[in-house]
């Protein structure tokens, strides 16, 4: 069974403990100082500052996402191989029950071709993803009351013309199957698992 | 003028010029090398590789080399010297959006101060062309 891809997830966390150490000494820095107008307080804020609005954003950000995601709740996915061939089908199992009364203006269940790739221009190291969302199923959007549960079952398929995943110095092909809920007002909720498609060809009988 | 390769692929399926191989199949074929001057070659390597072509930084994997000759090529004198690769499973080629990969066959000259002169030839490696006939699967 596939398992949750959190490995985004626990990078933001790693970044935003490691940003909060900084934003914790910063009162000590202004204490230390003895809040008495001293000027050396001055460069220190300046070079604080953005660190300080980076790590404030990000803060802000990441609650939100978390608010949006313990509003819905996770669902579950299972995926029914861990290793799939190219131009097989495989089955998805959704099952989410709803933490809360919440309205949802999408609910979408993905399989997505990902292009990752990475470059450098200049000093500037750049990233670009190109995304092809080759299937989808959409659930009815609405309101759902809390404790609510909505299951289904569904079939897809690795095009038969598509690329197996490849991962090597920065270029990247993957794919994945996404849950993708549009909450109102709130960031989407978006929860990814990662398949690993193998450099072989299924069988006819398989399409 | 610079030095001429001349890099034959035999076998495999062609379609408008440009072969196709099944992974785990054999590529062979000969390279012919007319050199432009007089050149004191070091190795002249004939070499399996792939790499990924488009936004990425270019990744390179040299998959297999063959060092066919050392010593004194004459000019406009063609050599030629035969090579055979057994491809790997993967990567196939492909062509994406941002990220191709792109196998080839490619030799190369090296010489010592100079630039080496290389050739190189492209050939397609996948699994829908139906082994031992002309047709796609």
């Amino acid at each position: 069974m596939s398992s949750p891809n959190k490995a985004r997830s626990t990078r933001i966390i790693f970044i935003v403990i490691a940003a909060i150490i900084p934003l914790c000494l910063f009162p000590f820095i202004i204490l230390s100082s003895g809040g008495r107008g001293n000027s050396a307080i001055f460069p220190i804020l300046f070079f604080c500052l953005p660190v300080i609005l980076l790590v404030g954003g990000g803060a802000v950000w990441f609650g939100i996402r978390k608010y949006s995601h313990s509003r819905l709740g996770k669902p579950d996915i299972l995926i029914a191989k861990d290793e799939l061939q190219v131009g097989e089908s495989f089955s998805v199992q959704f099952a989410h029950t709803f933490a809360n009364d919440i309205t949802l203006e999408e609910l979408k269940i993905q399989l997505v071709y990902r292009e990752t790739a990475t470059y450098q221009q200049g000093t500037n190291t750049r990233t670009v993803v190109y995304e092809d969302v080759v299937e989808e199923y959409e659930l009815p959007a609405g309101n759902y009351r809390a404790g609510h549960m909505v299951a289904d079952n569904y079939t897809m398929r690795i095009p038969p013309d598509g690329m197996h995943t490849l991962q090597v110095r920065r270029n990247q092909i993957q794919w994945f199957v996404r849950v993708k809920a549009g909450i109102p007002k709130l960031p989407d909720y978006v929860e990814t698992f990662e398949l690993t498609v193998i450099p072989e060809l299924a069988q006819e009988e398989e399409f | 003028m610079a030095t001429e390769f001349d890099i034959l692929i035999h076998g495999g399926y062609d379609d408008l010029g440009v072969k196709y191989f099944r992974p785990g199949e054999t590529i062979q074929g000969n390279v012919t090398v007319i050199p432009d001057k007089d050149l004191n070659c070091r190795h002249l390597y004939i070499r399996l590789l792939w790499h990924t072509e488009g936004r990425g930084t270019r990744y390179l994997d040299k998959v297999e080399e063959m060092d066919v000759y050392q010593g004194n090529l004459q000019q406009g004198m063609p050599r030629t010297f035969d090579y055979a690769f057994t491809l790997p499973r993967d990567p196939w080629s492909h062509e994406g959006h941002y990220i191709s990969v792109v196998w080839k066959i490619q030799a190369q000259i090296d010489l010592s101060w100079s630039k080496d002169p290389t050739g190189e030839k492209v050939f397609v490696l996948t699994p829908r062309v139906e082994s031992g006939s002309n047709t796609f699967a």
